[in-house]
């Protein structure tokens, strides 16, 4: 009875049917006004589900000063130099490292088999890189990268060329979130214009409705807010799973 | 400024007095009829002109400044783009990490923090967003009111004092005919006094039935059932074969899906409801990982609307978690419609709900919410619990359609009776029974056959159990309408 491992879902565990990492992408269109502190209640609210997280953040090239991919692919740096363990999340600049992997690689899969290896730690991994780049590692997979835009003049512009690219160039339907800092309003009546135009463009030119998500945030709220933790549900939900290779913790 | 009115009886006369006042270059503003004859508001010319030009001379330099200040905005815009480009993600996160720890040293107030100007020149503008946040003190306001509770409150009290009305108002016109009626019911209540006399007494006379009767309510069925079944019971049966007919007739009454497939097979939405404690989580859970076995994680959905008990998103979610399936959360219909929609392409859609007692007010709201289309409710009962209680928990989660149910507990009920009385009389379809807390190990198809066994097992001796002389006790008092169709 008091056995330490022996659980009441010890047989749900034996089943072993835990799933692998999953991998959640973020556009970038270059409105980082947006996206970062989209970026940033994403992590939190997956370090406050349990997972373990790292960033890919593919718009920021890897350095000497500055390790990331591209040094964790050649080996040259050992993985802790890169990988801060006593931080809730990773951020792993990747620029170099991706693009070096979608060349290398003639399978999508054998990216997400590389980087599921290299980040076997860590429960969900996120890519934070450009349309161009996503379409080239995710196409085909199914999933639904996340775009934002913000108040930003010309967001809803860069923002439309990401979606084109991705609905396009790889058959990726992306989710549209946007931050609203007012926490108050509970009805959605009114959308940004730049989210409103976005969503028409889309419908227009492209014959795609684009469901927008509005994520209120709450500076008071120490923790992430509910809709962030619904919009990151939704995600995990569409999320590309990984090949787990080996019989590791459960996430 | 100068403007006047002029009133006159006739408009001539006041357009004459306005030209007095003003000359030649009278402008007549406004022009309408009073009680008292024609009034006429009127200025000069040149006072219209020396309005114009004072505005007319902001006006025009104002634009360029306007237009100036515009382009600036633009360039400032455009120079924090330029600059927000160059910040990582790294960069931000460590900002923000920064800011965090600084703001938890200092003990400084949200509020102090945004009034303070921004420290760089570097300092990204979505800075600003905060602000907006309203004072803490408003949020109360937005606070949703309890209101589902209070049409319920509201609308019950006056169906009460209705009939006790119409009982004192209709003997004052009509006595003879209230005594008609109390004659009417005198009567009934004899009859069924003296049937009941009569069948005990031949129930007496028969070792077999009183015997039967006995077990059955030993066994925790209701006399009401009981006496249904043995009444139709055939004479002639000895003491063994009676047996069987009467547990025959309770298993072929008791429904099962035993025809149609189990659940976890079968696939679809479901809604578990019921009681507080009787283990919907748990079963969802147990569903869900048998789902999981047969057709792989991706087949299956959790969603729960438990928003109520603490930890009960957690719950299901280390379940998911355990299994590779992510458990939602939904505050409100629209967010289960909008889950639903997502997760269309799943086989079988758990739907996890808040436990509610048959009297709270809440109850109405939660299940207006299920009521979407393809959602089936799942009815979890506790076997162990009283035969009053099953009934009143059944009747008050009723729905249209097929009633499901899944007996939970099974292994800790000392009687199966009260509650396999209830699912009969209330034509429940039992989905399946759960014996036992693991996960996914204690479930099982329901099967009428081995329940009614089990229900009719002898148990052992109980301060409860009636004598075989205390019989006559259970039907002295007039038998209430029966509830539920029953056929032998």
């Amino acid at each position: 009875m008091l056995d330490g491992d022996l659980n009441q879902a010890a047989g749900l565990q034996g089943l072993a049917l835990q799933s692998g990492q999953r991998v959640l992408a973020l556009a970038s269109h270059g409105n980082q006004q947006g996206e970062l502190p989209l970026l940033w209640n994403l992590c939190a609210s997956l370090v406050d589900f349990g997972f373990p997280v790292v960033v890919l953040d593919a718009t920021t090239p890897e350095s000497t000063e500055n390790p990331g991919l591209a040094q964790l692919l050649s080996q040259s740096v050992w993985p802790e130099e890169v990988l801060d363990e006593s931080a809730a999340w990773s951020v792993v600049p990747a620029a170099r490292g991706l693009q070096q992997l979608s060349l290398q690689a003639n399978a999508q899969t054998q990216v997400m088999t590389s980087l599921s290896r290299l980040f076997s730690a860590f429960g969900v991994l996120v890519i934070y890189a450009r349309a161009e780049v996503l379409s080239q590692l995710l196409a085909g997979s199914g999933m639904a990268p996340l775009l934002t835009v913000s108040s930003v003049k010309m967001s809803s512009v860069t923002a439309y060329q990401a979606l084109k690219h991705l609905l396009h160039n790889a058959g990726l339907r992306p989710t549209l979130a946007h931050l609203s800092s007012d926490p108050i309003s509970k009805t959605i009546a009114t959308l940004p214009a730049a989210v409103k135009n976005l969503q028409d463009c889309a419908m227009t030119f492209l014959d795609y409705r684009l469901d927008s998500i509005t994520v209120r945030t709450s500076a008071a709220q120490d923790g992430p807010s509910d809709d962030i933790n619904r919009l990151v549900l939704r995600l995990l939900e569409q999320a590309m799973p990984l090949q787990r290779h080996h019989a590791g913790r459960v996430y | 400024m100068n403007f006047q009115r002029f009133t006159a009886p006739t408009s001539r006369e006041a357009l004459a007095k306005a030209r007095l006042a003003f000359g030649d270059s009278t402008l007549i503003l406004s022009n309408r009829s009073t009680a008292s004859g024609v009034e006429v508001v009127a200025t000069a010319e040149d006072t219209l002109t020396a309005l114009d030009r004072p505005q007319a001379s902001q006006r025009a330099p104002a634009a360029p400044q306007t237009r100036a200040a515009e382009s600036r905005n633009q360039i400032e815009d455009d120079a924090t783009q330029l600059s927000m480009s160059t910040l990582s993600f790294q960069d931000y996160v460590r900002e923000r990490m920064l800011r965090r720890r600084h703001d938890a040293m200092t003990g400084e107030t949200q509020e102090q923090v945004q009034e303070r100007p921004p420290v760089q020149a570097q300092a990204p503008r979505y800075e600003a967003a905060p602000v907006a946040r309203p004072a803490p003190t408003r949020a109360p306001v937005a606070w949703p009111p309890v209101a589902p509770s209070q049409p319920i409150r509201t609308m019950a009290p006056p169906a009460r004092p209705a009939p006790a009305r119409a009982a004192t108002a209709a003997p004052a016109p009509a006595v003879s005919q209230g005594i008609v009626d109390e004659l009417q019911a005198m009567k009934s209540l004899i009859e069924d006094r003296f049937n009941t006399l009569t069948w005990l007494g031949q129930a007496r006379q028969s070792p077999i039935q009183s015997n039967l009767m006995h077990k059955l309510i030993r066994a925790g069925y209701s006399p009401t059932l009981a006496r249904t079944i043995l009444e139709r019971m055939p004479e002639e049966l000895d003491a063994a074969t009676s047996v069987r007919w009467v547990m025959s007739i309770l298993e072929r009454n008791l429904k099962t899906d035993a025809t149609t497939g189990s659940l976890h097979e079968e696939g679809g939405i479901y809604a578990l409801v019921g009681s507080t404690g009787v283990g919907k989580t748990t079963t969802a859970a147990k569903l869900a990982g048998l789902c999981a076995q047969n057709f792989g994680p991706a087949s299956v959905g959790l969603i729960t609307l438990d928003t109520y008990r603490v930890g009960a998103h957690d719950q299901l979610r280390t379940y998911g978690r355990m299994m590779g399936v992510v458990a939602h959360l939904a505050h409100d219909r629209a967010a289960l419609q909008d889950l639903l929609g997502l997760l269309a392409n799943k086989k079988m859609i758990l739907i996890d709900t808040t436990g509610l007692a048959p009297s709270d007010p809440r109850k109405q709201s939660m299940l207006d919410v299920l009521d979407l289309p393809g959602v089936n409710r799942l009815l979890v009962l506790n076997a162990g619990g009283h035969g009053d209680t099953l009934d009143d928990v059944v009747s008050s989660f009723k729905s249209r359609g097929v009633q499901q149910a899944i007996l939970s507990k099974i292994d800790e009920a000392a009687k199966l009776g009260p509650v396999l009385d209830a699912t009969i009389r209330h034509q429940l379809v039992l989905r399946g029974v759960t014996m036992g807390q693991k996960v996914p190990e204690d479930w099982e198809q329901a099967d009428a056959a081995k329940l009614i066994r089990m229900s009719m097992r002898a148990p052992t001796k109980s301060a409860f159990d009636p004598k075989v002389a205390d019989l006559g006790f259970f039907f002295t008092q007039s038998s209430a309408p029966q509830t539920g169709r029953f056929d032998a």
